[in-house]
């Protein structure tokens, strides 16, 4: 190869030059792509138009629908105007009596697609009754009157707001940013996009002007509503308001509205409501093990955000089994034997929660959980079997990781280990969860996987052919939980 | 995968893991920036929608780049311009492609990128100005050969053995891989 200094210029005879071949034009390609041009937009526009596209069809399901009105629209603004009025009528009348013969209950469930906005986030010890008798946490909450015998749930409204609701209660949503509570204790939570958020009782309107509030409906003539942070409007219901039945209440103010009026008064504390869940992600880095880069051979790491380990890679479908989601998978390796007894494979990634330091603060003891999924080829008995997932909260810094790591038993401010039995079936991925408290004196987490090796591996064979960790992922979180108080008022 | 709710994501993972190769293998085809990004957020919208064609995940980039390669030619057309790559150096240049893939599986296409860096960075000045000149400003040997007052086939000649350098040079490390 000839990369001199100095290229000699062309003389009368030398030969015309030749156009690039592939190689050639590969590394132009690569070199124009990399040459002070900005970052490619290509797949983000592209992602953008595929999401529009997905939500268009959704639409469409739901605009299919209403397709009797489109057949009779069509057919008004078609030829033969007269014949297409006649059959129009006839088809008119025909939805007007399906609609007036079908059940009561697919009638709600037409009520149900228009107003679902609203659907179950979470639920403690819930006991629904009646028509919501088979409501479970992930449904989408349906049109009419609820009942809530007991326990508590955590309600997420399309607009954002959240609110936690107390049984026993009554209550019924009237769309995606409001809700009827005709009995029972709730407190919502309303970001900025949300503002505006109603609940109705049988005797005041609240509506929020971003904030967290508290609202007790002990009977149809009472109502309590406590403000923890902003500002709410409580209005009487009745057809007129006036100055005297409208009012504004802030932070720590409260309320009690009954036969007598309004009534203000100190806020309860937060404790005497039911409290919507919290929590924050502290995901590791890479955590679908899709990204190659992210990762290195060696120790314990002592620096945020890679995977590290003895032995293992990144790979995508191999030997039978596919990723849980994405292009790729962990895959663990055998570390190398020496003389002695074939050694567990390990991998490792430090997890900063700093960013979760406040959240940790303002909530004083919180959970850490943490979960991943499992997967190994068939084996015999010298093929490992068994996987575990282990997490600690360390005060310090990343640096004395490795350090804290080896004396964790004494000074992790928070562990938690759980081990699985996987089957050996390449196509099941299996799923670990494990949860601890954590302080706010955490600064970060070291999180292992392991694949362990079983004992007496004889010298030769690989105690790990096929076996594999993906979507690995940890959160910070204050669960939804009923109101442990009385109220003051 | 269209059917699939999480199918969007999945793929957006996926993609995103070839997203520099597609861009610089449209612009070993095409030297206009704007339309190798149009050709390539087109190649994306056809992958997805036809995803489900696609037997072996392990073939995605190589399938992509089919995908990029006919969106290429059609936008050629369209412009009613002549496709500039003969079909066997299109032929060379998936083989390059996939020996990169091959002999790099554990890198990223990022990290595979830097060998085509490394060598352009041991180029002669003198080649490195006239390959920034054509292939990265746009500018006409004709442009060039007034800009540094030397004769057109001087200029020619230069692009050449720029070229054949940098293609030797990464061919051997290529190679060197393997050794």
């Amino acid at each position: 190869m000839n990369m001199d200094d100095s290229p000699p210029e062309p003389t009368p005879d030398s030969p015309p030059p030749q156009p690039p071949d592939g190689w050639e034009i590969l590394c132009i390609g690569i070199m124009r792509g990399r040459f002070g041009r900005r970052r490619s937009e290509a797949l983000k526009k592209a992602m953008m138009q595929l999401s529009a596209e997905q939500a268009w069809i959704e639409g469409r399901a739901e605009a299919a629908r209403m397709s009797w009105w489109k057949r009779i629209s069509e057919v008004f603004t078609g030829p033969g105007m007269r014949l297409a009025f006649a059959a129009a009528m006839v088809l008119l009348l025909g939805v007007l009596m399906w609609e007036m013969f079908r059940s009561p209950n697919q009638a709600n469930q037409a009520v149900v697609i228009e107003v679902s906005g609203c659907r179950i986030a979470d639920a403690v010890n819930a006991h629904w009754s009646g028509s919501a008798a088979k409501l479970k946490t992930g449904d989408r909450l349906p049109a009419g009157i609820l009942r809530l015998d007991s326990g508590v749930v955590e309600l997420a409204f399309a607009s954002g707001a959240k609110a936690a609701v107390e049984g026993p209660a009554e209550l019924s949503l009237i769309d995606r940013n409001s809700l009827e509570l005709k009995r029972g204790k709730l407190s919502a939570e309303v970001p900025k996009p949300a503002i505006g958020f109603t609940v109705r009782t049988p005797n005041a309107t609240v509506t929020d002007l971003g904030t967290r509030f508290g609202l007790n409906t002990k009977t149809p003539a009472s109502s309590e509503v406590d403000v923890f942070e902003g500002k709410v409007r409580v209005t009487e219901a009745g057809d007129v308001k006036t100055s005297d039945n409208e009012w504004n209440l802030t932070r720590n103010m409260a309320m009690v509205l009954d036969a007598r009026g309004g009534v203000t008064t100190t806020a309860a504390a937060e404790t005497a409501f039911p409290q919507p869940g919290h929590s924050i992600q502290i995901r590791p880095v890479n955590c679908g093990f899709d990204a190659p880069g992210s990762s290195r051979i060696g120790g314990l790491p002592t620096a945020f955000g890679f995977w590290s380990g003895p032995a293992f890679g990144m790979t995508g479908a191999v030997a039978g089994v596919r990723p849980a989601q994405g292009a790729g998978m962990l895959r663990f390796l055998a570390p190398p034997r020496q003389g002695g007894p074939a050694q567990d494979s390990v991998v490792w990634q430090v997890v900063d929660f700093r960013p979760a330091k406040e959240f940790m603060a303002a909530y004083g003891k919180t959970d850490l959980k943490a979960w991943v999924q499992f997967n190994r080829v068939p084996g015999d008995a010298h093929t490992a079997s068994k996987f575990r997932l282990t997490m600690a909260a360390f005060h310090g810094e990343p640096a004395d990781a490795a350090a804290l790591w080896a004396s964790r038993k004494q000074t992790a401010l928070a562990y938690a280990e759980k081990e699985l039995v996987a089957d050996n079936d390449p196509r099941t991925w299996e799923r670990v969860d494990l949860a601890t408290t954590v302080s706010s004196d955490a600064d970060f987490g070291v999180v292992e996987i392991r694949a362990i090796a079983p004992a007496d591996v004889p010298p030769g064979i690989d105690p790990f052919p096929g076996h594999f960790a993906d979507l690995i992922d940890a959160k910070i979180c204050l669960p939804l939980r009923p109101s442990t108080l009385t109220n003051a008022h | 995968m269209s059917q699939n709710p999480d199918s969007l994501y999945i793929f957006e993972v996926l993609a995103k893991q070839h997203e520099a190769m597609l861009l610089a293998y449209i612009l070993s085809l095409v030297s206009d920036h704007k339309l190798a990004e149009d050709i390539a957020q087109q190649s994306f919208l056809i992958a997805y929608r036809k995803i489900n064609s696609l037997k072996d995940p392990e073939a995605f980039p190589a399938w992509l780049r089919g995908i990029a390669r006919l969106e290429a030619m059609s936008a050629m057309r369209r412009r009613n311009r002549e496709f500039p790559v003969e079909p066997v150096v299109l032929q060379q240049l998936d083989e390059a492609y996939r020996r990169f893939e091959e002999q790099r599986p554990t890198e990223t296409w990022e990290e595979r990128f830097q060998v085509v860096e490394e060598c352009y960075a041991r180029l002669p000045e003198a080649l490195q100005t006239v390959c920034r000149l054509h292939y990265f400003e746009g500018q006409k040997a004709w442009q060039i050969a007034e800009g540094l007052t030397i004769n057109l086939p001087a200029v020619l000649k230069r692009l050449e053995r720029a070229r054949t350098a940098l293609r030797d040079c990464v061919r051997s490390k290529l190679v060197s891989d393997t050794q």
